[in-house]
């Protein structure tokens, strides 16, 4: 701060210098002169200004100096108290030390003077010895005169003795030495001890309120399940009760239904009866009524009876009126029918005469007809017989005219041959000519002839079928009127006979095209179930491969499936047995049954489980066992005394000094548990009886155990070590 | 032609899926590669039905060859493969030379056998475990040879027919159809 203002002291200087400096240059310029006077006077109260500040900032840092100054100052002092304090606890402690120091030292004192005692008795006792053997020596001096040589040996002998004597208090002095170290020891580690018991009461302290509070917990746990099963047991009540609650709010409804019902009941019963009867009633009637239904149709039936029968009558009756045959009585009907009757037999034979009459007619009529037929054909045969004739006549006449031209023109050549013949010799010729035209002729006749007779042939033949067809044109005829006489005749039976057989051709017909229709149908099925892979089993049969594929996957899957079934069996019995048994059952079937499946990894999981938690218990009981025996080793190594639980509440405690191994001390804990605040209570043993004036003064006056224990232990100690 | 037969129940087997298809083989047979099985029990059976089968070819004996495939676990017939073999006698006797090429005839059983595997497309998957049996339908006064017996004609209970192609040789006229059980589906 100071290198600050003096910086600042040192920039308004130069500023100053500056300024002052800034005229001498400015009286040149003249005209700026007066602006930079003012410049220069503000810059001037600037800088002042400056300084004051700078001043007021030096002063506030000595100020703020001042105050860190006192702070330290302060703290200082405090430091210093605290110094004090600690050094005069430290005095007080010192002092304390010192004063227990002086105590031990006037204890020491006193044991050392104890032990001067000690030693100057056993110096006196030495001094004795001295004497004695001073009187010894004397004697031996009295004999030294008489022995001048044993003089030597007996001053040799005091002074080996002086020698032992030295030794012996140097040892008596060692052993003081390591006596009182000995003591510095045995104090030390009794103030460990007491520390270590001190720490053991806090420990036990410590224990009793864990051990009460954990059992407050468990209290406190019993506690709250007790409750939580209370809750749970309300729970099921309040919801009983709420059931009960609408149950018995249902009741009265119950109860009026109950009501109704019974009086529906009573209601019902006496319908019932009433029921009954008139169920009885409803079938006597519905009888009566079938009855009556029966009755009114076959009164119908007879009414219509009764109308035709009336018609009847009435048509009887008129027909007297109609016939005009004067009928009233059926009796006047008989004779009437009686005549008619006679009239119609009478009639009838006529009838008779009549048709036998008109057969005979007929079968004349029919021979005339044949005659007529026979005579026509002679007619016709003889008719082409003529024409025939005349057809042969022509021919013939044909056949002269032709041989007639033939016979002039071979007779025209002769004539030629015969006026151009001169000598010549041409006759063999001629008559070669001759021949040959003889044997053409011939040939030609020949074939004339068989043409005609072919002709002829031909033409019978067709006149033979003209016969033919116009005798069954005339027979045909003939049917026709035979089939109009007969059917003037019975004009009605061949009407009747024409319809049915009509009738029966449409019944037929219709017959046929369903048949028909059956018949595709049937194809097309067959075409299907063939397709589809029917036969005919009585011309084909199917046959296979035994050992086809499909009968040995079905064996395949049959054996499959019964070997899963097993397995599933095997496994239900395993389930079962795990159900019930639990670990053991399972060693036994995993080694019963042979289907033994793998175990699973949970099981196996589980089991590992099982045993490292099985280790780390044991390994746990180990540990715990050993410390449990180094604490006690530890106990009775410190304490001086080996603390057995012999039953519940109850501790033994057998020092290490115990004469006998029975000398043992028996407490008792009362009041529950030991930290509990319950006091632990000695109890009377042999080796307490003897130990009566300890028990009184630390148990009773002073009610401490502990310093009963130590002092217990230590007169045991000094029974022990005492020479 | 008993040798097609082969070749068409082994190309049945491998496009339905009936063995796995790692257990077939590519063959070249017909200008074309078809798949044959190497699984031996297989083989056996089928070499053994075949020689049968062309025996019966020869004496014209045989009126069908079927092939059925039913499901294990219903015991259902699911799908039949039919050939309906018409044998004309009189050529066999008269042993006239052969009026069709070999080309031809070829030809006509590579358009069978690619449509046996073009039928695959339409016709429902088999999703359960199937297995397969060869039915001939003979004549009824045949007599019965060894290791093989009668039994049923395995008929699909509601199915639906698809012809295919027929293919001739010399003596005989094959026409094929496949039926497979109608897939409901109420």
């Amino acid at each position: 701060m100071d290198i600050e203002d003096d910086t600042t002291v040192f920039s308004t200087l130069k500023s100053f210098k500056s300024f002052i400096s800034l005229p001498d240059t400015s009286r040149n310029q003249g005209e700026p002169a007066p602006v930079q006077s003012h410049v220069l006077q503000n810059q001037y109260l600037q800088r002042l200004q400056l300084l004051e500040a700078a001043e007021k900032v030096q002063s506030k840092t000595q100020l703020i100096q001042l105050d860190q100054e006192k702070r330290q100052m302060e703290i200082s002092h405090k430091r210093a108290r605290i110094e004090l304090e600690k050094n005069a606890t430290l005095s007080a402690r010192d002092f304390e030390r010192e004063v227990d120091r002086n105590q031990d030292l006037l204890g020491r004192i006193r044991r050392l003077e104890e032990r001067e005692a000690e030693s100057s008795q056993s110096l006196s006792e030495k001094a004795e010895a001295n004497r004695a053997l001073h009187r010894t020596l004397e004697s031996l001096n009295r004999r030294v005169e008489e022995r001048d040589g044993w003089l030597n040996t007996s001053n040799q002998t005091a002074s080996g003795l002086k020698d032992e004597i030295r030794e012996l208090k140097q040892q008596v002095q060692t052993r003081d030495n390591t006596i009182s170290n000995q003591t510095l020891e045995n104090q030390g580690l009794q103030e460990q001890v007491e520390l270590q018991h001190r720490k053991y009461q806090e420990v036990s302290q410590r224990c009793q309120a864990l051990q009460l509070a954990s059992s407050t917990c468990s209290d406190h746990e019993l506690k709250i399940k007790e409750l939580e099963r209370k809750l749970a047991l309300q729970e099921q009540d309040v919801v009983i009760v709420k059931n009960m609650r609408s149950e018995v709010a249902r009741i009265p409804d119950m109860d009026k239904e109950l009501r109704q019902l019974r009086e529906e009941n009573v209601y019902l019963r006496e319908t019932r009866e009433n029921v009954i009867l008139l169920k009885e009633e409803t079938e006597g009637l519905r009888r009566k009524v079938e009855r009556m239904e029966k009755m009114k149709e076959e009164m119908v039936n007879v009414e219509l009876e009764k109308e035709k029968l009336s018609q009847k009558l009435q048509a009887w009756e008129n027909l007297g009126q109609s016939t005009g045959l004067n009928i009233r009585t059926p009796e006047d009907l008989s004779r009437e029918v009686i005549q008619i009757q006679q009239r119609e037999i009478a009639v009838k034979q006529h009838n008779y005469t009549l048709t036998s009459s008109c057969r005979s007619v007929e079968r004349s009529k029919a021979d005339l007809q044949g005659e007529l037929l026979s005579l026509r054909s002679k007619a016709l045969e003889e008719q082409k017989k003529r024409e025939t004739q005349e057809s042969l006549v022509r021919r013939l006449q044909k056949r002269v005219l032709l041989l007639t031209k033939e016979r002039d023109g071979m007779r025209a050549i002769l004539e030629s041959y015969d006026s151009e013949l001169s000598s010549s010799d041409y006759t063999p010729q001629l008559s070669r000519r001759l021949r040959e035209a003889e044997d053409v002729l011939t040939k030609t006749q020949s074939h004339n002839t068989e043409m005609e007779v072919l002709l002829t042939k031909a033409q019978e033949e067709a006149g033979a079928l003209k016969l033919q067809v116009q005798t069954m044109e005339l027979e045909l005829e003939v049917m026709k009127k035979q089939q109009d006489s007969v059917a003037e005749g019975n004009p009605l039976a061949t009407n009747e006979e024409v319809n049915t057989l009509r009738l029966k051709i449409e019944e037929l017909e219709g017959e046929r095209q369903r048949l028909e229709e059956q018949n595709n149908v049937l194809e097309l099925r067959l075409e299907r179930h063939n397709l589809q892979g029917d036969y005919n089993p009585v011309k084909t049969k199917v046959l296979h491969f035994s050992l086809n594929p499909t009968s040995m996957a079905k064996q395949q899957r049959v054996e499959e499936v019964e070997a899963l079934r097993a397995e599933v069996e095997c496994l239900r019995e395993r389930l079962r047995s795990l159900q019930t048994g639990g670990a053991v059952p399972l060693a036994a079937a995993a080694g019963e049954t042979s289907l033994s499946l793998p175990p699973s990894q949970e099981v196996l999981d589980l089991r590992k489980q099982m045993e490292t938690a099985e280790l780390k218990n044991q390994r746990l009981k180990e540990v715990f066992q050993r410390k449990i025996q180094e604490f006690r080793t530890v106990c009775y190594v410190l304490t001086g005394y080996q603390i057995d639980i012999t039953t519940e509440n109850q501790y033994r405690l057998t020092s290490v000094y115990a004469e006998h191994m029975d000398d043992s001390l028996l407490f008792k804990a009362s009041g529950g548990a030991v930290g509990s605040g319950g006091s632990m209570q000695l109890m009377e043993t042999d080796f307490s009886r003897t130990l009566r004036e300890m028990v009184d003064l630390h148990l009773h006056h002073q009610k401490s155990i502990p310093a009963f224990l130590s002092a217990v232990t230590l007169d045991l100690f000094s029974r022990q070590t005492t020479v | 032609m008993s040798v097609t037969a082969a070749f068409g129940i082994n190309s049945i087997l491998y496009q339905r899926g009936l063995y796995p298809p790692e257990t077939f083989s590519r063959v070249a047979q017909y200008d074309m590669s078809l798949q044959l099985t190497t699984d031996t029990k297989l083989k056996n059976y089928l070499t053994n039905v075949v020689s049968q089968l062309k025996e019966w070819l020869f004496d014209c004996t045989v009126q069908k060859l079927v092939l059925v495939i039913t499901c294990l676990e219903t015991s259902e017939v699911l799908e039949r493969w039919q050939f309906d073999i018409e044998c004309d006698k009189s050529a066999k006797e008269i042993s006239a030379p052969r009026e069709k090429s070999i080309k031809s005839i070829q030809d006509e059983i590579r358009s069978v056998i690619r449509q046996i595997t073009a039928t695959v497309t339409f016709l429902p998957l088999l999703e359960t475990a199937c297995a397969f049996d060869l039915l001939v339908y003979t004549d009824k006064d045949l007599e019965v040879p060894d290791k093989w017996e009668e039994s049923g004609p395995q008929i699909i209970d509601q199915s639906e027919e698809v012809r295919l192609r027929s293919f001739t040789t010399s003596i005989h006229k094959v026409n094929s159809t496949v039926a497979y059980k109608r897939a409901n589906s109420d």
